[in-house]
């Protein structure tokens, strides 16, 4: 599992005047679900493509257990790919989509065809023509014609996105299996961050076609490289303050709030998440007043407006809260606290 | 709106009337019996089949059938191939000037062939290729840059990803066209290879003109050559006449829905 | 498919290109020096420069011919494109005898233009003819399809629409189908009038597709062969002789002179081509 499987080193890839891979960089482990995550436009689907060999790169190099990949015919790179909208062959059968691949190479055979069927619970299904399945039975079969061949790495570009929540949920959970029980380096593209955090073994952040910060779910949350990080979990997003740092503490319209360290005078932007903050009785140095209040169930999602900046609170249900107007005093944990310069970078 | 309604029902009736009677009035002619053909009646007392036995058992019939369905088969045979390839090309690549190659291959078919009449019988020739029938296919073969159109659109209805999904998979180029883009344009093939064939078979002037010799003739031309012989004998001619328009009425019906769906890209 | 989708696909296109060369322009090129020569059928004939040209066009045949083809070619024009406007307006919203007309109307238009032609020489023949047939039942006396120059000439313009109409109506329903529905609606709520809006919304939209199909239906039709060939054979006395007519007569019958014949194609299509220009120029300024 340590062993890195695909590299992608300083990949450029232009559009004309528009450029979609930016010196773009990542390691991919072998066996390990990645999930590239970005906005839209970002340039995930672009790094799928050139990785698959639909657009060559203008620079950079792709490697595949050694192997470079640029300049390879697509079908010779023992690469396969899950699109959003399925991709399969609308004439042939279930049962031909999936055999398909393995007559391009010759190994043919039924057993193989079978077992991926009964794997993916498309056995009832084998005769039927894609336009007659639904969606979750078309990404199964696209699953099940990726994974045949078992290629070395295996691509989904947004595959769940189409489909309704608890389809979605179920289809996330096989994936994962398909991709434990078959040990192949995977890279699943979403610009959904929970779907991102939920699937994958480690998360790669895109942002303007470059790699932000590739770590584990985990990290990506808790340590956050970039306020766009920050931002990219979590919902509601992290709320950021903008200020000064004075003698420990940062200092801005708002109020203040202590932290660890930091040069005095330098301009920060310091984050908390929602879950972080708790309205307390005493005076901190952060008051907000009560704005809005959405009920959730399980939890209560408070708005409150420090000055002019904005910050949404995660409550649990049950807690006291005051009234609409009325200032609350927030006390955050210096440990739950992020610092980001200026430029976004994390201190 | 009941009147409304009313009123193109009227106008329908009256259409089918026009279109449908002089083809009716052909088979009427087809089967009356000699005696009765010019007294005026509208249906005969009896009808026969001595007009159509008379072509049928007409080795010159035969004849020229043979010679249409291989002019007829070249053309569209060759049209289709040449055109399919060049309407590919025209789908999958974006060029500067290919609205207007577009454009232009349609306008080629409005040239009067007046024009060209002259010449393409000195061409035939000068090569020696009057009374050719690949000749004159290879000449109606020119109907492919009509077809481009309907080949465009059909390729284009066939998603590029589809056939990188099969690369991807691992099949070369030709293979990927054979098993997934051609099944897949399949309809607009046979749409726009039955129009070639109509249109070659129903062709008259060229071949009018460059197939002199009676057993070289195709069937269009023989149906002139009878008339100007026998026109007299309205009911043989009808009956021919008839016979030879039937493989186009027939593959029109047929396949009439398939032509129009693809049509009305 | 990692290479360039933006250039020449000349791997695809060349095929058909040169098809289109050999079949298309080879015999054009051929006919304009045919055009400057004596040909006949059987001798290669000698270099006149403009002789041909200068004689066509002072040439009454020919010029009967050209204003003939004209004649013929405005009222299939107007038969046609108007009969087609007609019929798509009064099927517009009534989709069952739309189909019945369309089903119809189609078995003509599959036809040969041969076939078409021989079939209404038959119905008009003068005796035992389907129309002069039915005529006598209300007492009409035989109509003189084949002496009179006009029911001659009427006799080509009942067959062209009879075989045309398909075409036309198809045309005119596309175009009436795909009018702006919603500037017309937003006109109604500004308060427009019916023949406002018709002459805002519904005219200008209607005149393109009718000057496409108008343009069309000339060029096809001033150029028609086999229908005066074969229908009324030029008669009565060239009163129904259209270009391509005279022009084939002076090739292989008369004085056989292939020369001549190929510069009257080349001035028919001269004036093809300044037609098409004059058409695109106005089509684009009133765009």
């Amino acid at each position: 599992m340590n062993e890195i499987a695909l590299v992608m080193r300083e990949v450029v890839k232009r559009f004309g005047a528009a450029t979609a891979l930016d010196r773009f960089t990542l390691d991919v482990r072998s066996g390990e679900l990645l999930a590239l995550v970005g906005p839209s436009g970002s340039g995930k689907s672009t790094a799928l493509h050139t990785i698959v060999g639909l657009h060559d790169p203008d620079a950079g190099e792709i490697t595949l257990h050694g192997n470079g990949l640029v300049g390879v015919a697509p079908g010779a790179r023992d690469v396969a790919m899950v699109w959003q909208d399925g991709a399969l062959y609308p004439h042939l059968t279930v049962h031909d989509n999936l055999a398909f691949p393995l007559k391009a190479r010759g190994k043919w055979g039924e057993k193989a065809v079978t077992h991926m069927a009964e794997r993916l619970d498309l056995l009832d299904l084998l005769d039927r023509l894609p336009g007659e399945l639904s969606g979750g039975e078309r990404q199964r079969t696209a699953l099940g014609r990726a994974l045949i061949r078992k290629p070395k790495l295996f691509l989904l570009d947004e595959p769940l996105s189409s489909l309704d929540l608890p389809l979605r949920e179920r289809l996330r959970t096989l994936i994962r299996e398909l991709v434990r029980e078959t040990s192949v380096t995977t890279v699943y593209v979403t610009h959904d961050q929970a779907e991102a955090m939920a699937v994958g073994d480690r998360v790669a952040v895109i942002r303007a076609g470059r790699v932000v910060q590739a770590a584990t779910p985990r990290e990506i949350y808790e340590k956050p490289v970039h306020e766009f990080v920050a931002r990219f979990f979590g919902n509601p997003p992290m709320n950021l303050l903008d200020g000064c740092i004075e003698d420990g503490h940062v200092v801005g319209e708002w109020g203040r709030l202590a932290i660890d360290g930091g040069e005095n005078g330098r301009t920060v932007r310091v984050g908390f998440r929602p879950e972080h903050a708790a309205i307390t009785g005493e005076p901190t140095g952060l008051a907000a007043t009560l704005r809005r209040v959405e009920y959730q169930g399980h939890e209560t999602i408070a708005m409150l407006l420090a000055r002019d900046a904005e910050l949404r609170l995660r409550l649990p249900d049950g807690e006291a809260l005051p009234n609409i107007g009325d200032d609350a005093n927030l006390r955050i944990d210096r440990g739950n606290l992020h610092l980001f310069s200026a430029d976004g970078a994390r201190l | 709106m009941k009147t409304r309604g009313a009123v193109s029902w009227v106008v329908a009736g009256l259409v089918a009337v026009y279109a449908l009677v002089p083809l009716l009035w052909l088979v009427r002619l087809s089967l009356t019996p000699e005696i009765e053909m010019h007294e005026g009646v509208l249906l005969p007392s009896a009808l026969t089949g001595a007009h159509y036995l008379d072509i049928l058992t007409d080795a010159r019939f035969w004849r020229q059938l043979v010679n249409s369905l291989v002019v007829c088969g070249f053309a569209t045979l060759l049209a289709l191939t040449l055109g399919a390839w060049g309407a590919y090309g025209l789908a999958r690549y974006r060029f500067r000037w290919r609205d207007g190659l577009l454009t232009a291959l349609l306008a080629v078919h409005l040239l009067p062939g007046v024009a060209s009449m002259a010449a393409v019988y000195r061409i035939a020739e000068n090569i020696g290729a009057l009374n050719s029938l690949l000749f004159v296919g290879l000449l109606k073969s020119g109907g492919a840059t009509l077809a481009v159109w309907i080949l465009v659109a059909t390729f284009r209805n066939v998603p590029e990803r589809l056939e990188f999904a099969a690369r991807l998979d691992g099949y070369s180029r030709r293979q990927t066209m054979r098993r997934v883009t051609l099944p897949l344009a399949g309809p607009g093939l046979l749409a726009a290879g039955l129009l070639l064939f109509i249109q070659s078979w129903n062709s008259f002037f060229l071949p009018f003109l460059l197939l002199e010799e009676p057993h070289k003739m195709t069937l269009t031309v023989g149906l002139y050559r009878y008339f100007s012989e026998h026109g007299f004998q309205q009911g043989h001619v009808a009956a021919y006449m008839l016979l030879s328009i039937l493989p186009v009425v027939v593959l029109f019906l047929l396949f009439r829905r398939r032509m129009w769906r693809n049509l009305e890209i | 498919m990692r290479r360039s989708r933006n250039r020449f696909p000349s791997k695809y296109l060349l095929p058909l290109l040169a098809l289109t060369a050999l079949v298309w322009a080879l015999p054009l090129l051929m006919a304009l020096a045919l055009s400057f020569s004596d040909a006949s059928p059987g001798a290669p004939g000698h270099w006149v420069g403009l002789q041909n040209f200068v004689r066509a066009l002072g040439d009454i045949r020919f010029i009967h011919a050209f204003f003939t083809g004209v004649l013929f070619a405005v009222g299939a024009v107007a038969f046609n494109v108007g009969a087609g406007l007609g019929l798509a307006l009064v099927f517009r919203r009534h989709e069952k005898p739309r189909a019945l007309a369309q089903v119809m109307l189609l078995l003509p238009w599959v036809l040969s233009e041969l076939a078409v032609a021989l079939i209404w020489r038959d119905v008009l023949a003068q005796n035992g003819g389907l129309v002069n047939a039915l005529l006598g039942r209300f007492g009409i006396g035989p109509l003189p399809w084949q002496t009179h120059a006009w029911l001659a000439m009427g006799s080509l313009w009942l067959a062209t629409l009879w075989q045309g109409l398909a075409f036309s109506t198809m045309l005119q329903m596309a175009g009436l189908a795909s009018l702006p529905h919603h500037l017309v609606h937003a006109a109604k709520l500004d308060g427009a009038d019916r023949p406002l809006i018709f002459r805002a919304v519904v005219w200008p939209h209607l005149r393109r597709v009718l000057a496409a199909n108008a343009l069309l239906v000339f060029l096809l039709s001033l150029v028609t062969f086999s229908l005066p060939f074969a229908l009324t054979g030029g008669g009565p006395l060239f009163a129904t002789e259209l270009p391509a007519l005279y022009a084939y007569r002076s090739a292989f019958a008369g004085n056989f002179e292939l020369g001549y014949a190929a510069a009257q194609g080349m001035l028919v299509l001269v004036f093809y081509a300044v037609l098409t220009a004059l058409f695109l120029r106005l089509r684009r300024r009133t765009a």
